[in-house]
C-alpha cells in the first residue's frame, strides 16, 4: 500500500505528457476517437459524419443535426490515466506496460462511449424529459466519466494492493 | 552452527511467503464487491447531484464557490466584482458553473470511500475531511484560474484544463490512499500482493 501513488512522479510525468497532449497529440487523438466513434455508429447502421476537429472540439453531423462537442476536456483523461500509472509505485516495467496498454484501450473505449451520448441526445432532444435524460447521460459519461473511468481502471489494476480483506477483518 | 542458522532462517522465510493463487482466490469476492459498490455508489451519487442540478438547488454550491473565490481573489489583491456566480476582473471574467464546483471529483472520492470495506465511523470522518479538502482545493483552483484570467487570459485553457482534468485525479488518488492507510492496519509481509 505504501507508495502506491508517488506525487512527484505524477507531476514529473503529467507535465510533459500534458504538453505533448496540448501541442502534438490532442488533434490526432481526437480525430482518431471521432472516426472510431463514427465507425462504431456505422456498425449499428447509423451514419455519423465527422465535419471538423479543431481546438479540442469535434463537429459532428447526424440525422440532419450538427453539433460541436468540446471533447478535448474529456479526452485529456487519457493523460491523467497515463500519469497515474506512471506514478504507481511497486510495479514492474512489464506490469506498468500492461497497465498502460490495456488501461489505455479501456479509457479509449469509455471516450467512444461518451460520444454515443451525443447520438442519444439527438434522438431524445425533441421532448423536454428526453432532453433532460440525455443531458444527464452526457454529464454522467463525459463529465463524471472524465474522472471516474481513469480512476476506476487504475483501481482495477492496483486492486491487489488495496488491503480489502484486511480491512474487512478489522471491521469484523 | 552458522550453517544451521542459515538453514533455519530460510525455512522461516518459506513459511512466511504467501500462496499467491490461494490469496487471489480468497480475495476475488472482496475485490468484485468493492468495484461494484464503487461504480454503484458513483452512479447513485451522480443521480443525487443531477436531481439537485435540474431542480436548481445545486446553484447554492456555485454561489458559495463564487463568493469564496471572489473573497480570496480580493484578499490577494485582485480587484474582483461578483454578480451571482459571475466573477468580473479588470480584464476578463469567469462564470462558475456546476462543472467548476468539483462535484465530479467529490462524487468520485465519496464513492471510493463508501465502497471500501471499513466501519461507518471511518467512512464518516473520511468523507468529512476528504470532501472539505476537495472543496478547499477546488477554491484554490478557481482562484488560480481567476488570477490567470486577470493576468493573461490566453493561458486560461492551459491552466484550466491541466488543473481541473489532470491534477484533481492526483489529489483524489492521494487523499484516498492516505485515508485507506489511516483506516487499515499495516500489512504483514505475507499479505503484501502485487498488481
Amino acid at each position: 500500500m505504501t507508495r502506491l501513488v508517488r506525487p512527484w512522479h505524477f507531476l514529473a510525468a503529467s507535465i510533459p505528457l500534458f504538453l505533448l497532449w496540448e501541442f502534438a497529440v490532442r488533434q490526432p487523438w481526437l480525430t482518431f476517437v471521432a472516426h472510431l466513434f463514427a465507425t462504431t455508429a456505422l456498425v449499428f447502421g447509423l451514419q455519423v459524419d465527422v465535419l471538423a476537429v479543431a481546438d479540442g472540439s469535434i463537429r459532428f453531423a447526424y440525422a440532419g443535426a450538427e453539433w460541436t462537442d468540446r471533447f478535448g476536456l474529456t479526452g485529456i483523461n487519457i493523460v491523467a490515466f497515463f500519469s497515474l500509472v506512471l506514478a504507481t509505485g511497486g510495479v514492474t516495467r512489464a506490469q506498468r506496460g500492461r497497465m498502460l496498454l490495456l488501461g489505455g484501450l479501456v479509457v479509449l473505449g469509455t471516450q467512444v462511449l461518451g460520444l454515443w451520448s451525443d447520438i442519444v441526445h439527438v434522438h431524445l432532444s425533441s421532448t423536454r424529459a428526453g432532453a433532460a435524460f440525455a443531458n444527464g447521460l452526457r454529464a454522467l459519461l463525459t463529465g463524471l466519466g472524465t474522472f471516474l473511468f481513469p480512476f476506476l481502471v487504475w483501481l482495477y489494476f492496483v486492486r491487489r494492493r488495496l488491503p480489502l480483506p484486511r480491512a474487512r477483518r478489522k471491521r469484523s | 552452527m552458522s550453517h544451521h542458522r542459515k538453514k533455519r532462517s530460510r525455512s522461516v522465510r518459506k513459511r512466511a511467503r504467501p500462496d499467491p493463487a490461494a490469496w487471489k482466490k480468497a480475495d476475488r469476492p472482496a475485490i468484485r464487491r468493492y468495484l461494484l459498490v464503487f461504480a454503484g455508489a458513483a452512479a447513485g451519487l451522480f443521480g443525487v447531484y443531477w436531481t439537485a442540478e435540474v431542480t436548481g438547488k445545486f446553484q447554492h454550491v456555485n454561489l458559495l464557490n463564487a463568493a469564496l473565490s471572489g473573497a480570496v481573489l480580493r484578499a490577494c489583491g485582485f480587484p474582483t466584482e461578483r454578480t451571482g456566480t459571475v466573477l468580473q476582473f479588470e480584464r476578463g471574467g469567469m462564470e462558475i458553473i456546476s462543472e467548476c464546483s468539483g462535484v465530479y471529483v467529490a462524487i468520485l472520492f465519496a464513492a471510493a470511500v463508501l465502497a471500501f470495506p471499513t466501519s461507518w465511523r471511518a467512512r464518516g470522518w473520511g468523507l468529512a475531511l476528504g470532501l472539505v479538502a476537495l472543496f478547499a482545493v477546488n477554491v484554490v483552483r478557481l482562484v488560480t484560474v481567476g488570477m490567470v484570467i486577470a493576468w493573461r487570459e490566453s493561458l486560461f485553457p492551459l491552466v484550466h484544463e491541466y488543473l481541473w482534468q489532470i491534477l484533481f485525479v492526483l489529489v483524489v488518488a492521494l487523499l484516498y490512499v492516505a485515508w485507506i492507510e489511516k483506516t487499515t492496519p499495516r500489512a504483514s509481509p505475507a499479505e503484501e500482493g502485487s498488481p
